[in-house]
């Protein structure tokens, strides 16, 4: 320790007998720090010209359609009409509710599945396991993670698929349901089982920090106390890693919402709006999440006024993202000072 | 003596074998396109020093098209950037409608007519050469091309496009042609914009599309589209107006048109596909101008997942291009006609559609002969080994 700051104290004095090797420093240091400067200077304004080019392009689409865009819900027959239209009469008028519906309620759903399933996994990796099977699930963990996303939509179409359609449907509900809808597998359902294995690495990557952070004197505190282990995990460890669960949680919604090909490949891909008249069919309706949508619809997108469609898709889902990146901010803060740790 | 008669004979039958060796050697004049010899039934014939060809085998070569008009004795040649027409007998002749002179007469030898070799180099955009120790006429049209062209549009006519562009570029060092498979849609605005010099197409073009860029277009071929279901569904066979009540979900259950009791299942294109385009004009609105599918259709994005769709769905019913159809789906037969391409060809089939191409205004001399290409005999075989319907 000692000899160390010893030469701390030493070294500038060293340079700076000889003044021009000091200037010489001085001036790399500057310049260095002006380089790194510019790149990271670039790197935020590309940030800030990508969000205006598709504010840009989507523009005419909120020009023309107002508040409709999330509130009605049109989609399928509004694009076949646009691309129908005369190229100087353009259809400009969009509603895009039925597809933020079938994005939001495929992420919740993944969600709902994914959150208990990775805490939980997470508590086990953290708490409950030691040696060889923890390190099996932190392996099966990270591989699970970096598996692409295509692959999930295979499997969501080889195996999920056919065991919706085995399982929970039969002709009558079948041919009842045609009216509105095809029920043959591909469904929200479907979306969010893939989108729950897609995302529940997240969860649990992100919940094990959180664990492993909370310090070691609660869990003696608690066990000290009497507390059994089990009752020490729940009123205890959790809790105090509740705001680094949370930021998984949500970074894990944001990238369901963001999710297009597993998505286009499993949910159904037409834009239907799912109703709860219709009981646990709700679950089976196809949707056609945002980020679906662009990927499907660009078929069309020679038409401006589809191309400025799947723009404001775009935007919706940078709002949507940008929202949650807030609110992780906001309930970590939030949850840090109901702990007082801030 | 006898041995002495022999020789003779022999002398004599070998003079003759040699001397109608030597005559034939004399009457053949071969023609040779793009490196290709090509089998005629008149060969050419030299005529005050001027070689006389037989016009329609040169000119097929090169993927025109030949027509004869027996009364007025006109012969009407078609490529995708000239219009040519000869009389038989006379030294006039009309190029795009442009009255031009010939050196000699185009006449008539052996039900063949014959114009001077000239003729072709100098007004279809041929090199030609004729070398006189082999006799042989080399011609090159297909093998004498530079420069670049950039093609957009269809999928269903991409891969033809590329086949097409592999060949001549194996042919021709300068040359360079890019292709893209972006949809029909974007193929004719893409040409009408400048962006490519040809666009594919792979339904007919839009009345309003041609005047607002001013396209012009040439058909490269024909394709048929086959409605598909599930090998295991007992329904072989539809009409066409219960393929229009189903695809407009006016029919709901495979009872209602012969097969078990369970639903049907639509499955379509996404918008803007070509495929999508022609088959709602064959097929919907050529019943009902108004009628759209239905909305509980699924869409897919190609024809190739339209086919897996259908394949995996015992259910569905699905529509794909004619070179799309293998033993995974079965093809339905529409008002009892079989989907081949025989009876497509024949125009006994339902769902025929044009595949197209357009240029903004008259082709340039490249684009045009990337275009005659497909009408070529070597474009016929790589329309048939895609299964599209040649120009035949």
């Amino acid at each position: 320790m000692a000899k160390i700051f010893f030469e701390d104290v030493v070294k500038p004095t060293v340079f700076s007998k000889t003044k021009i090797s000091f200037n010489l420093s001085a001036l790399y240091d500057k310049l260095w720090e002006y380089a790194i400067f510019s790149l990271a200077a670039t790197g935020a304004i590309i940030i800030v010209l990508i969000f205006v080019f598709i504010f840009m392009k989507a523009w005419p689409v909120f020009q023309a359609s107002g508040l409709k865009v999330i509130t009605t819900s049109n989609f399928e027959e509004q694009i076949r009409h646009a691309y129908f239209a005369p190229l100087d009469e353009q259809l400009w008028e969009f509603g895009l509710l039925s597809l933020i519906v079938g994005s939001l309620t495929t992420a919740l759903g993944a969600l709902f599945i994914a959150v208990p399933a990775g805490v939980g996994t997470a508590v086990i990796i953290c708490e409950m396991s030691s040696g060889l099977l923890k390190r099996f699930l932190e392996a099966a963990t990270r591989l699970l993670a970096a598996i692409p996303s295509v692959i999930y939509g295979l499997v969501g179409l080889m195996v999920v698929i056919p065991l919706i359609s085995d399982r929970l449907l039969n002709v009558e509900l079948q041919i009842k349901y045609l009216e509105y809808f095809q029920l043959n597998g591909y469904s929200m359902l479907a979306g969010i089982i893939v989108l729950s294995f897609m995302i529940v690495p997240l969860v649990i990557a992100l919940s094990v920090d959180a664990i492993n952070a909370v310090p070691r004197k609660y869990r003696e505190a608690s066990l000290a106390l009497g507390i059994t282990k089990w009752r020490t995990i729940i009123k205890v460890v959790i809790p105090a890693a509740k705001s680094g669960i949370l930021a998984g949680v949500i970074l894990a919604a944001g990238r369901g919402i963001g999710e297009a090909i597993a998505l286009s490949m499993v949910s159904g891909a037409s834009a239907n709006m799912p109703s709860l008249r219709h009981g646990f069919v709700f679950f089976l309706t196809p949707v056609l999440p945002l980020a679906s949508a662009i990927i499907n619809k660009s078929q069309a997108i020679s038409v401006p006024s589809i191309e400025a469609a799947l723009f404001s898709c775009g935007v919706i889902l940078l709002v949507i993202c940008a929202f949650l990146s807030i609110s992780t901010r906001i309930v970590e803060s939030a949850v840090r000072r109901r702990q007082g740790l801030d | 003596m006898t041995s002495r008669k022999v020789f003779v004979m022999l002398g004599l039958v070998f003079l003759l074998v040699c001397s109608m060796a030597s005559v034939s050697l004399a009457a053949d004049i071969c023609i040779v396109i793009d490196g290709k010899q090509v089998a005629t039934d008149v060969a050419p014939v030299l005529e005050d020093n001027r070689t006389l060809v037989p016009v329609r085998v040169i000119a097929e070569g090169f993927g025109a098209r030949v027509g004869w008009d027996g009364a007025k004795q006109e012969v009407k040649i078609k490529t995708a950037a000239n219009d040519i027409v000869l009389t038989i007998g006379s030294k006039n002749v009309t190029v795009n409608g442009v009255r031009k002179t010939l050196e000699v007469p185009a006449k008539i030898i052996g039900g063949r007519t014959m114009i001077p070799l000239r003729f072709v180099s100098d007004n279809l955009g041929a090199e030609i050469n004729y070398d006189s120790s082999s006799r042989t006429v080399n011609v090159k049209y297909f093998s004498n091309m530079a420069g670049t062209l950039k093609i957009g549009g269809s999928t269903t006519v991409q891969p033809i496009s590329e086949k097409i562009a592999l060949e001549l570029m194996k042919m021709n060092k300068g040359l360079s042609i890019t292709t893209a498979g972006t949809g029909s849609g974007d193929g004719i605005k893409g040409a009408g914009e400048g962006r490519y010099h040809i666009g594919n197409s792979s339904r007919a073009i839009k009345e309003a599309e041609i005047k607002e860029y001013g396209l012009v277009e040439h058909q490269v071929g024909s394709d048929g589209i086959a409605v598909i279901v599930h090998p295991s569904n007992t329904v072989s066979g539809l009409t066409r107006q219960q393929v229009f009540d189903i695809y407009t979900g006016k029919i709901r259950n495979w009872k209602e048109v012969g097969g078990k009791n369970a639903p049907i299942f639509v499955q379509t294109r996404e918008e803007g596909a070509g495929t999508l385009g022609a088959f709602v004009e064959l097929a919907i609105q050529a019943i009902d101008k108004n009628a759209k599918i239905t909305p509980t259709a699924a869409p897919h994005g190609s024809n190739g997942l339209v086919k897996q769709a259908v394949a995996r769905g015992e259910n569905n019913i699905g529509f794909i291009s004619f070179g799309y159809i293998d033993s995974s789906v079965k093809a339905l037969k529409i008002d009892g006609v079989e989907a081949t391409a025989e009876n497509a060809l024949a125009g006994k089939f339902a769902y025929v559609r044009p595949l197209v191409v357009v240029t903004k205004g008259a082709p340039t001399p490249l684009a045009a002969k990337f275009i005659d290409y497909h009408t070529s005999p070597q474009g016929f075989k790589i329309l048939e080994e895609e299964n599209y319907l040649p120009m035949k």
